[in-house]
């Protein structure tokens, strides 16, 4: 079966910092809760047939999974996809307001990259698509791997499409 | 193909994005586990109201000459005095060595 469509991920190297954070989090809450056994909340959830079930959840324990899901929300919040007719950026998937930029190969005018030093060692990077219709930048692809890739094929596959649409202007 | 079927189960398993997503939940689980965190099941404990009818009466033993029950420390200097006129096994009376001979 040919695809139609093809998905670029948001990988986790782009979301390195916020990885190694959660770690060090985690390592500095297990060690601040074994010192202190006090921050460790202990309640009962239910009773039955004379045994108690409690529930014990350290406080400190939040630090480390507000940091772990504020990673994960920008991970799956984004959605990149490829298809044979152009390229479609979806922000906000799992967010109140959601956003579905599209551009077509044609109109793509300038793709510019944007690494820092530690993305370019990862080989990853965000990927900005402009149009001719705006000023502005109205595609970009964040934390996608090898951007240097994507970005000659999306050039290629323009350069192709305009050539066909030339032709097609001569022999009108 | 069905919603739930092998190929769905599997899917988040090919993918690297979703392993590396379990993975660091893993680790936050183990993270909680080491703080601390748990689910513990108790059993009921019912306290009885401590009364003196509840307690054992004393032995014969136990008690002393006056006829009262011996305190736990009266008893151990007790037990050791006896244990002093044991060993030394001496006569105190003159009736005492008359037994010993007869």
């Amino acid at each position: 079966m040919i695809k139609s469509e093809v998905q670029i991920p948001k990988v986790w190297r782009s979301e390195l910092g916020g990885v190694i954070a959660f770690i060090l989090i985690c390592l500095v809450c297990a060690i601040a809760s074994n010192r202190f056994p006090q921050l460790a909340l202990k309640d009962e959830l239910f009773s039955f047939y004379g045994y108690h079930v409690y529930i014990i959840v350290p406080i400190l324990w939040f630090l480390p999974l507000f940091s772990l899901m504020i990673s994960i929300y920008k991970m799956y919040n984004v959605k990149y996809k490829v298809d044979n007719r152009g390229i479609e950026a979806t922000v906000g998937r799992i967010s109140v307001k959601q956003r579905v930029n599209r551009v077509r190969y044609e109109d793509i005018r300038a793709i510019d990259i944007h690494q820092t030093i530690i993305q370019r060692m990862l080989d990853v990077g965000s990927l900005e698509m402009g149009t001719a219709a705006s000023a502005e930048t109205e595609v970009i692809l964040d934390g996608i791997s090898a951007p240097y890739e994507l970005k000659d094929m999306l050039e290629r596959e323009r350069d192709a499409r305009k050539k066909i649409g030339n032709k097609n202007n001569y022999t009108d | 193909m069905s919603l739930i079927s092998t190929k769905n189960l599997l899917a988040p398993f090919t993918n690297k994005v979703h392993i590396t997503t379990m993975l660091l939940i893993v680790f936050a689980f183990v993270a909680l586990r080491i703080s601390g965190g748990a689910i513990a099941i108790e059993k009921e404990v019912t306290h009885e109201p401590i009364s003196l009818d509840g307690l054992p009466e004393p032995k014969r033993s136990d008690k002393n000459k006056l006829g009262k029950a011996t305190m736990p420390w009266d008893k151990k200097k007790n037990s050791k005095k006896d244990k002093k006129t044991d060993s030394n096994n001496q006569a105190q009376s003159l009736d005492d060595i008359e037994r010993l001979f007869n």
